[in-house]
């Protein structure tokens, strides 16, 4: 390869990706601009929709770690080599994986919730949250154990590790490194779901752009204003995602294959 | 002499397919046996239930006077005092070399071996490459420190399955290097292996396996300069 080529085409396609990201930011306020757009009146609900920023970004990581704790559990449930515990596994992940998450969400807060006396909506939300979480997170966990070749476990047990000092030192650091890109595409579909709570209640980003939008009429404005919030959280954790895929990647990380 | 390491009655089905049917061995101290046949021939396999890596269907396994009992409580100490090297390596990717070998003999033993590791890694001349990750090694330098890896565990037997079959050309002379030595040393040894010229050259004792029996077996010069069976011949005929 030539000195400093990869260098080259790295850095031109981060000034097309910039062209591109002006040209469409020109288009977007050239369209605002045609119309009668009016985000002065949204200005005034600032604070509010900072406090429902945090809202949100709250929710969404005590919901993330819920998810994750509970997806570990999932995952050696699924990986469990008797078959009770697995098919255990297996539906959770069914359930959680195949209904929409409003559905989930309705039924924790009309029917559970109370049945334990649980009052706080923000719980309610957030725990609902952390387990529909927990049934993505647990298949993304399980994958990265499974991905890892049978001769790993091989070469540690002929050395005399035992099945738990296995997973701890030989398969879970590598699975863990697989796992990076699909648990950060985790976090950044979580907190996109996390506008839902808004459903029962919870004074989340979208539901203060909402209220907004009813109290000046300018629901436009204001649902533009929370797209871009969400946006705000979720493209530096995509561009993350993407940095850490690609070094990943580039160290190639079995070292068995010919 | 009582045998080190001895397999009785070993038979592995999987399926409709008989893997191993009814094979016995058994290994004396400092004896060098070498697993010859074609592929499928139950070489492999014989290996990986000597070590329970596969679990055979009956047999027993004793090494030094212990049973490897798969399902028993001591089946990680027995393995631990046998060595195995794979046709892949299987090097962790994510330690350096230094630490591939330094793992077990800490997890197992609780016990720090670097002067060790590094006395092994001379040994099979890889000590500069000692804080590198196993990715950046060639094939027969990962192969040597995989054997590296395995001897700092002071094993009593070590098991070869196909060491050199992953290999180039150009490494497999390297890698049987390192094993003639270990065999001069007196090493108990098995290995499974395709090169015919090292069979002849170290071996004690050369089994013969087809179809998960052994057909044949003796010392390198009654198999290759005087084979009994047709299927030897035959068998010989291909590969020399």
């Amino acid at each position: 390869m030539v000195p400093g080529s990869g260098h080259g085409t790295n850095s031109s396609r981060i000034l097309i990706r910039i062209a591109l990201t002006l040209l469409l930011a020109g288009a977007f306020t050239a369209l605002l601009s045609t119309s009668d757009y009016s985000f002065g009146a949204i200005w005034a609900y600032r604070s509010l929709l900072l406090k429902g920023l945090l809202l949100t970004l709250a929710a969404t990581a005590a919901a993330y770690v819920l998810g994750f704790g509970l997806g570990i559990g999932v995952a050696l449930l699924r990986l469990s080599r008797s078959i009770v515990p697995r098919h255990l596994g297996d539906l959770y992940v069914e359930i959680f994986r195949g209904t929409p998450f409003l559905v989930q969400l309705s039924l924790f807060y009309f029917g559970i919730a109370p049945m334990l006396g649980i009052d706080s909506k923000f719980l309610i939300g957030t725990v609902s949250l952390g387990l529909f979480a927990a049934s993505y997170s647990g298949e993304i966990i399980r994958a990265g154990i499974e991905s890892i070749e049978r001769g790993q476990v091989e070469a540690a047990r002929s050395l005399g590790l035992s099945r738990r000092q296995t997973m701890r030192y030989v398969v879970l650091p590598q699975a863990l490194k697989r796992m990076i890109p699909p648990l950060t595409g985790e976090l950044i579909a979580l907190t996109k779901e996390s506008s839902l709570l808004f459903f029962i209640g919870v004074v989340e980003l979208f539901a203060v752009a909402n209220q907004a939008g009813a109290d000046t009429y300018l629901y436009l404005e204001a649902y533009i204003v929370a797209g871009f919030c969400y946006l705000l959280i979720n493209i530096p954790l995509s561009l993350l995602s993407r940095g850490l895929e690609k070094r990943l990647s580039t160290s190639k990380t079995p070292g068995d294959h010919l | 002499m009582k045998p080190l390491l001895s397999l009785t009655g070993i038979t592995k089905r999987y399926g409709d397919l008989t893997a191993l049917d009814r094979v016995d061995l058994s290994v004396s101290p400092g004896e060098v046996v070498v697993l010859i046949g074609p592929s499928g021939s139950g070489k492999s396999t014989l290996l990986r239930c000597a070590n329970a890596l596969e679990v055979p269907d009956q047999g027993e396994v004793v090494l030094d006077g212990e049973v490897a009992d798969p399902f028993g409580r001591n089946i990680d100490r027995v393995r631990a005092r046998m060595g195995m090297v794979f046709q892949h390596f299987h090097l962790f990717p994510h330690k350096t070399v230094l630490e591939n070998l330094l793992l077990a003999p800490k997890l197992v033993h609780g016990e720090d071996r670097t002067a060790t590791a590094i006395r092994l890694l001379e040994r099979v001349g890889v000590c500069e490459k000692r804080d590198v990750y196993p990715d950046t090694l060639s094939g027969g330098q990962k192969q040597r420190v995989a054997i590296a890896r395995a001897l700092i565990m002071d094993p009593v037997a070590m098991l070869f399955d196909e060491p050199t079959s992953a290999l180039d050309p150009e490494m497999v002379g390297e890698v049987l290097a390192v094993m003639r030595s270990l065999a001069a040393e007196g090493m108990t040894m098995v290995v499974a292996s395709h090169v015919m010229g090292f069979a002849r050259e170290v071996a004690h004792r050369v089994l013969f396996l087809e179809e998960g029996r052994i057909v044949e077996a003796g010392t390198p010069e009654q198999m290759f300069d005087h084979p009994q069976s047709t299927r030897l011949k035959e068998f010989l005929s291909v590969v020399l």
